[in-house]
């Protein structure tokens, strides 16, 4: 079983022409073999975050391969906690932010009280390593049962993971970029397989690419199969 | 598959924790991928002393059959990087010569630069030069002042411009002798094969790592993943090395 716990799809990817469709979204799953996907529009990301809800609710009631995932703007502000409950209860599992294309700061006191929400409905935060790993530190830190899922962790960024991974046990690592010979197998062996999740960034990045970094990654094929599945799962509680 | 991997290091990675660096895990990973030759520069050459370093990965050659070495040249020292080049590729059978900009802060079409690669030139061994960025000293934009310059020299840009990578597909469309190599470019982009091929066919894209900094499973996955046919992967992953290397 594989679940690719980062991608998405649009009729737009706005800063070129990209092929980010739902059908080359489930093409590429068909491809790299992969089960499920946990997906959002990109129209909630560049556009109006409760119509990209809308639209991922929708797609995703078609098809059970797709798990949705809600984002909101921060910058809104206005409804957030409204639509991250509402949105719980139709059965979205993880709550995304967008800092790099939205621009604002995690550490902004608006983000917190999203935190707080997200804390509260026991739903997992997935951001991009580039918001600073200090600054999901310090939200983990301030909210004890918060949990987060930072994708896009480069091998620039492990001696920093490493240390904030023993700060926090709520700390989880999207795959996709631990692209140094043992950037998977040295956080196995110092954390257990249990906090890496796979994820790809399809139909953006690169499916294979990221898949081989597991498989070929010098861990036990259970190990393996944790990542790739189990552990997104138990995250999100059943896809 | 056959596979000729033209950008990989040797020597230790202090930028990340890193247990694959040394020669033994560089060897693992020949193993793993069933190499048949992968082309090595030194980290040390690069970072910090050409001198040790390219002694260190003459040691590192020697010690399996499959690797082939590129000497690293540092631009701040004219003479002694052309001193070195010469004794490297006419007397110890390195294979071709590498650049890094970034650590030189010497741009590939700097006065130096361009002084010491009129012997290579006369030397006949291709240059794989460090490409990254819009505007800084690893410009793509840089190598067009080679290719004017030399005509004749082999060009591999080194990560095909990282996220300047469209720039360096055009850099290369410039030069006959232009190649690409797109490892490292791991911005989120899926096309970029299919992008650089379209542009300057499969025969110009070579396989290149940058292991063990990365892992080689990366780069691999970006050609399987590609949009090309299994005759374009076979060139990419060997054929167009053999083709520029000969025998190798």
């Amino acid at each position: 079983m594989i679940i690719d716990a980062d991608t998405l799809f649009g009729s737009m990817w706005p800063f070129e022409r990209r092929d980010i469709s739902l059908a080359k979204l489930k093409g590429e799953m068909g491809r790299f073999g992969v089960d499920r996907s946990i997906t959002l529009s990109a129209r909630g990301i560049f556009y109006d975050h409760v119509l990209g809800n809308d639209e991922t609710k929708e797609v995703c009631s078609k098809d059970p391969r797709l798990i949705p995932a809600l984002t909101v703007d921060p910058r809104l502000l206005v409804g957030h906690d409204e639509e991250i409950e509402g949105r719980k209860l139709e059965g979205f599992k993880v709550l995304r932010l967008f800092p790099e294309y939205q621009g604002f700061t995690i550490r902004g006191s608006h983000v917190k009280r999203m935190a707080a929400k997200a804390m509260e409905m026991d739903l997992p935060l997935m951001m991009p390593t580039l918001v600073g790993i200090a600054s999901v530190l310090e939200l983990l830190m301030g909210f004890g049962e918060l949990r987060v899922i930072l994708t896009g962790v480069g091998y620039s960024d492990v001696a920093e993971l490493l240390v904030a991974m023993e700060e926090s046990p709520n700390l989880f690592v999207e795959t996709r970029l631990l692209d140094s010979p043992d950037g998977i197998g040295m956080l196995v062996e110092k954390f257990g397989a249990d906090r890496l999740i796979f994820g790809s960034g399809s139909p953006l990045g690169y499916v294979g690419s990221s898949l081989n970094l597991v498989r070929h990654a010098p861990i036990s094929e259970a190990e393996k199969g944790a990542i790739l599945a189990d552990n997104i799962t138990r995250l999100v509680g059943g896809v | 598959m056959k596979i000729i991997d033209i950008h990989a290091h040797y020597g230790s990675i202090p930028w990340t924790p890193n247990r694959g660096a040394g020669l033994k895990g560089l060897i693992e990973m020949l193993d793993e991928f069933h190499y048949e030759r992968c082309i090595v520069s030194s980290i040390e050459a690069i970072a910090y002393d050409i001198h040790n370093g390219n002694r260190e990965l003459m040691d590192a050659v020697k010690a399996d059959g499959r690797l082939r070495g590129y000497v690293t040249i540092n631009a701040n020292y004219v003479e002694e990087s052309v001193a070195i080049v010469e004794e490297y590729v006419v007397k110890l059978g390195f294979v071709g010569v590498k650049i890094h900009p970034d650590n030189s802060h010497q741009p590939v079409d700097s006065p130096n630069t361009l002084e010491i690669l009129a012997t290579v030139d006369k030397l006949g061994v291709p240059i794989l030069v460090h490409t990254y960025g819009n505007g800084g000293v690893a410009d793509p934009a840089h190598a067009l002042n080679v290719i004017e310059h030399y005509p004749d020299l082999t060009v591999i840009l080194g990560h095909m411009g990282g996220d300047n990578w469209r720039g360096g597909i055009e850099v290369a469309a410039k030069g006959d002798n232009t190649y690409v190599d797109p490892c490292s470019c791991t911005q989120p982009h899926s096309d970029k094969i299919k992008e650089a091929k379209a542009r300057l066919g499969a025969e110009r894209i070579l396989f290149g790592t940058d292991m063990p900094l990365l892992h080689p499973a990366w780069a691999l996955g970006m050609i399987e993943s590609a949009d090309i046919t299994s005759r374009e992967r076979e060139m990419i992953l060997y054929d167009n090395a053999k083709q520029i290397w000969g025998s190798l």
